[in-house]
């Protein structure tokens, strides 16, 4: 059982071994580090950078225009503010070059909540991502869609984003959902490809026969079938949400939950099969809620399925704070948690028209 | 590399691409990446020297600046406290030079003793070109012809004709052909249909082309 850390590792060396990935890098993610959260351990390709973030997307850039595959990573999303320009060309060079120039690159980052990051290891990047026009998103919620999204972002053509909720990075993957060929004792896993304390000088990577595994770019996932309540929301979101499902169907609330896993381009017609048959919905994501991606959602929705609705769309979503709060019961009111989100499907529920 | 508009971006791009050609790789080829004196202000310019000069790891990388003391209308001067951009590069450990670079002999020999430096070393090297600012900047007096600055065309111009390698009507000719060659291409780009308005959407991703929304 992977947790999604290693599911990212085991992709990231199935990509430098049979994808043609061939450099790995930003700040700490060489030896002997291997990433602060240990995603690029034991990894051939993978160095470190100078602490410069703008250096970072452009030497993937670079590299991708060079035909080279990159994987670079930005340690905090907290810290690719700076780089926006950057990731607009990314976006923007195959379309300015009338299709002469892509860049087919990957850019990691860590994104929201639940470590008790404060202020700057905390920050969501879904809203500022979707703004970048010529960019793919994604975002797993479970260690065996990080494993399939990886794969498929670096399969792709284009510059895609790949950002990783650190406060599920250490979860571990459910019974039924193992990355092919990974062995199913956990320790062994980690005997296998964990980097140990201390000296690593010496340690090499026994990796594990892992298979192929691609989830598409653009395929949501229903993870609870429901009839009364369509929850949409991705990344850390997606466990909560389920969670406050269980509790509700306990009180007869029947709750469909679905994980986008892709931002852009997003599964309009899970979106809309769902909505059609629950007829009230609810966004649920960690950004400020002020120019929202579930607003996005919200406003095609009200758009195309208006007279299928029986109750006002909802988002639910991080406050309009310049940051998370530090103490638990701060940043604990900074992002949707599990009782608020129950608390807004219990609303929607009840609405009557 | 696809031309960019900001001044700067393409100093941390060019490291991308010195990578792939890096010692070790096999690659022949280097890379050449140029701004002007003002862009050197940004970020991106220390980025370069940083990344192209990392112990073990350098980079097949020229720097070119060309510096006409401008950026935009606000003097070189008084925003730079170094004498020359290139005395960056020396605290990079890497070679440097500055050149007049309205001198188009000068130019040459400069050139090809950093391209060779860069292609055998696969080191960096940044290059300073100190130039003349032709016309002013559209923003600050309207592009207009700056009399006082050395018109780097006309001196050669002259040393040619001294040197009896080309004649005035020689001279005259060739720039007679490119202008009405450019005079043509400006017309005909005036008239040429406009492109079809959905075609705006085309090449947003390089597999299928999804517009926001659709799939």
């Amino acid at each position: 059982m992977a947790t999604m850390i290693q599911a990212i590792r085991l992709a990231l060396h199935v990509g430098e071994s049979r994808h043609g990935v061939t450099d790995i890098f930003g700040e700490d993610v060489g030896p002997p580090l291997g990433g602060v959260f240990t995603g690029t351990q034991g990894l051939k390709t993978a160095w470190n950078t100078p602490l410069d973030e703008r250096g970072i997307v452009g030497m993937a850039i670079g590299l991708a225009l060079a035909g080279q595959k990159p994987v670079a990573e930005i340690q905090f999303c907290d810290y690719a503010f700076n780089t926006i320009d950057l990731l607009k060309v990314a976006g923007n060079t195959y379309w300015s070059s009338g299709g002469d120039w892509n860049v087919p690159m990957v850019l990691m980052t860590p994104v929201g909540a639940g470590i008790r990051g404060s202020i700057y290891h905390s920050h969501s990047f879904d809203a500022t991502a979707t703004r970048v026009p010529g960019w793919k998103i994604v975002m797993p919620s479970t260690p065996l869609d990080a494993y399939g999204l990886m794969l498929s972002a670096i399969a792709d053509p284009n510059p895609v984003m790949f950002l990783m909720p650190k406060a599920l990075l250490r979860l571990k993957s459910k019974p039924g959902e193992e990355i092919p060929g990974e062995p199913g004792d956990d320790r062994k896993l980690s005997q296998m490809i964990d980097a140990p304390l201390g000296d690593r000088s010496q340690w090499r990577p026994d990796w594990p026969a892992v298979e192929d595994y691609f989830i598409p770019i653009g395929q949501a996932k229903v993870v609870r079938e429901g009839s009364q309540v369509t929850v949409l929301t991705y990344g850390r979101n997606v466990q909560m949400s389920v969670a406050a499902a269980e509790e509700l169907a306990a009180d007869g609330i029947d709750v469909e939950i679905i994980d986008l896993r892709s931002l852009h381009p997003y599964d309009w017609d899970a979106i809309k099969a769902s909505v059609q048959k629950t007829n009230r919905v609810l966004c649920v994501n960690e950004d400020t809620e002020i120019t929202n991606f579930g607003e996005h959602l919200i406003r095609r929705i009200t758009e195309e399925l208006f007279y299928e609705l029986h109750a006002p769309p909802k988002l639910l979503a991080g406050g309009h704070l310049p940051g998370i709060g530090l103490a638990d019961a701060l940043e604990m009111a900074s992002v949707p948690q599990k009782d608020t989100i129950r608390a807004a499907i219990a609303e929607l529920a009840s609405h009557e028209p | 590399m696809p031309v960019t508009s900001p001044i700067e971006i393409q100093y941390s791009i060019a490291i991308g691409t010195a990578r792939a050609q890096r010692k070790g790789t096999g690659a022949k080829g280097i890379t050449i990446v140029q701004g002007g004196d003002a862009g050197t202000a940004e970020g991106d310019f220390a980025t370069s020297l940083i990344w192209s000069s990392r112990k073990g790891n350098e980079l097949p990388l020229l720097l070119i600046v060309t510096n006409n003391r401008y950026g935009i209308s606000t003097p070189y001067a008084g925003q730079h406290g170094y004498d020359h951009i290139s005395d960056r590069g020396k605290a990079f450990n890497m070679p440097t030079a500055v050149i007049d670079g309205n001198d188009p002999e000068a130019a040459y020999a400069a050139l090809e003793t950093a391209l060779h430096y860069v292609r055998t070393e696969r080191k960096p090297y940044l290059l300073e070109a100190m130039v003349s600012r032709l016309r002013g900047h559209s923003s600050a007096s309207g592009a207009n012809p700056v009399k006082e600055e050395i018109d780097c065309i006309e001196r050669f111009e002259r040393r040619l004709e001294e040197r009896n390698l080309m004649t005035r009507s020689q001279m005259d000719a060739l720039k007679e052909k490119y202008t009405a060659e450019l005079g043509e291409a400006a017309k005909r780009i005036r008239t040429e249909p406009q492109p079809d308005p959905r075609s705006v959407y085309d090449f947003v991703f390089a597999d299928k082309n999804y517009v926001a929304g659709e799939q």
